[in-house]
C-alpha cells in the first residue's frame, strides 16, 4: 500500500519494461550480497542479507553501489 | 599501557651512568649502535604499521569520531514492491539492520535522521519510524526538503525533531491503488490503515487526533487531492513538528541529548 504525493502512474512507471537479473554473491561472515548485474565485470548492489548487523553500516555495500569485479591474479 | 611504559622508560635507562659507559666500550664496535637504533626504530615502525593495518580491519569504517550517525530517508519509501528504477528510494530492509546496528554499537551515541522523502509503502515507513522511536539512544530528525505522506510518521518518531524554514510536509489521505470493491469494508479497511498512522503520529508529537484528520481531509488546499500541505512554521504551529531549524541546531540538539544521557550514566 503507498502513501506518496507523487502521482501512482509516476511511482509505477516503467515496472513492466523492468526486468533486472539477479545474482548471489558470498559475502563476509556468511553473508550474502544481492547483485544486478550490469556487464562482465561490475554489477549493482540491490541488498546485503546477513545476519550481522555491523555490515549493514558499510558503505562499499549500499543498495545502489556500484562492485567491480577484479580477476584473482589482479587483486 | 605496559607497552607505552616499556617504551618511555627503557631498562638501559635506569642503570647508573658509570655501568652504561663501561657496557658500551665492552661492545665489539661503536659503529654498531647506531645500526642497532635504526633496525629497533624499524622494527618499530614496522609493528605500528601492523597495528594500523589491524585497526582498519577492526573498526567499523563508518562509525565516526564523534559519535553521531546519520540516515538519509530520500525519495521513495520502498517497501513489500520493488520500484522501478527511475525512482530513488530508500529500502526499509536496509535500514532497519542499520539501526539495529547503531542500537548495539558502543561506539554510536546518537543518531541524526534526515529527511527529504515524498512517502511510499505504508508498512516501511512505519517499520522505520518504531524502529527508531524505540532506539533507546537519542535521536532527532530534520525534515529538508520534503517529508510527505508516510514521511510524517518517520520524522516525528525521534526523541527531537526539526523542520527547515523552506521545507513542506503533506498530509493528505491515504488512497487505495489496483482493484477496489466497492463495499462498506473497503472504506473501513482504508479508515483502519489511516487510523494506524494517525495514532503513530499524535502519540509522538504535540499534535491532536482531531487536528491532523481535519488536516488530511482538507479540501481547499491542493489542487489535485485533498489534504494540506505545511511549510516550515506551519508544521511547529500545529504542533506536528518541535522546531524550525536546521543542521546546526540538529546537531547541537542531539549533543545535548547525548550530554543529558551520559551525565545520567548510561555507559553507551
Amino acid at each position: 500500500m503507498l502513501w506518496t504525493v507523487m502521482p501512482l502512474e509516476t511511482v509505477l512507471d516503467g515496472n513492466e519494461g523492468h526486468q533486472p537479473v539477479y545474482s548471489e554473491l558470498p559475502w563476509k561472515n556468511g553473508g550474502t550480497l544481492i547483485v544486478e548485474k550490469l556487464d562482465l565485470d561490475s554489477a549493482r548492489v540491490v541488498r546485503l542479507i546477513s545476519t550481522n548487523a555491523t555490515d549493514y553500516l558499510e558503505s562499499s555495500i549500499q543498495p545502489g553501489a556500484i562492485i567491480q569485479y577484479k580477476a584473482e591474479n589482479q587483486a | 599501557m605496559l607497552g607505552s611504559d616499556a617504551l618511555t622508560l627503557p631498562p638501559q635507562r635506569r642503570r647508573p651512568a658509570h655501568t652504561r659507559r663501561v657496557r658500551k666500550t665492552t661492545e665489539p664496535s661503536p659503529q654498531e649502535q647506531p645500526k642497532t637504533n635504526t633496525q629497533e626504530k624499524e622494527k618499530e615502525q614496522d609493528i605500528l604499521q601492523n597495528i594500523q593495518q589491524l585497526g582498519q580491519t577492526n573498526i567499523p569504517q563508518q562509525v565516526p569520531e564523534n559519535g553521531i550517525h546519520t540516515i538519509t530517508i530520500i525519495g521513495q519509501i520502498e517497501g513489500h514492491i520493488t520500484l522501478p528504477p527511475q525512482n530513488k528510494t530508500t529500502k526499509y530492509e536496509h535500514v532497519i539492520p542499520q539501526l539495529v546496528a547503531i542500537e548495539q554499537n558502543p561506539r554510536i551515541q546518537g543518531l541524526l535522521v534526515i529527511l527529504n522523502t515524498v512517502g511510499g509503502d505504508v508498512e516501511a515507513g512505519l517499520a522505520i519510524a518504531e524502529m527508531i522511536d524505540t532506539l533507546t539512544k537519542p535521536s532527532v530528525t530534520l525534515v529538508l526538503g520534503g517529508g510527505h505522506s508516510i514521511g510524517v510518521p518517520i520524522a516525528v518518531s525521534s526523541d527531537y525533531s526539526f523542520i527547515t524554514e523552506t521545507a513542506t510536509m503533506t498530509i493528505h489521505p491515504i488512497r487505495l491503488s489496483g482493484l477496489v470493491i466497492g463495499v462498506p469494508q473497503t472504506y473501513e479497511y482504508l479508515d483502519k490503515m489511516q487510523d494506524r498512522v494517525i495514532k503513530f503520529v499524535t502519540a509522538h508529537s504535540r499534535i491532536s487526533k482531531d487536528k491532523f484528520r481535519q488536516a488530511m481531509f482538507c479540501t481547499d488546499q491542493l489542487a489535485r487531492d485533498i489534504g494540506t500541505v505545511m511549510v516550515g512554521k506551519d508544521a511547529v504551529d500545529d504542533g506536528l513538528i518541535d522546531e524550525v531549524g536546521g543542521l546546526g541546531q540538529a546537531i547541537k540538539k542531539l549533543q545535548e541529548l547525548i550530554d543529558a544521557r551520559a551525565e545520567q550514566g548510561v555507559v553507551h
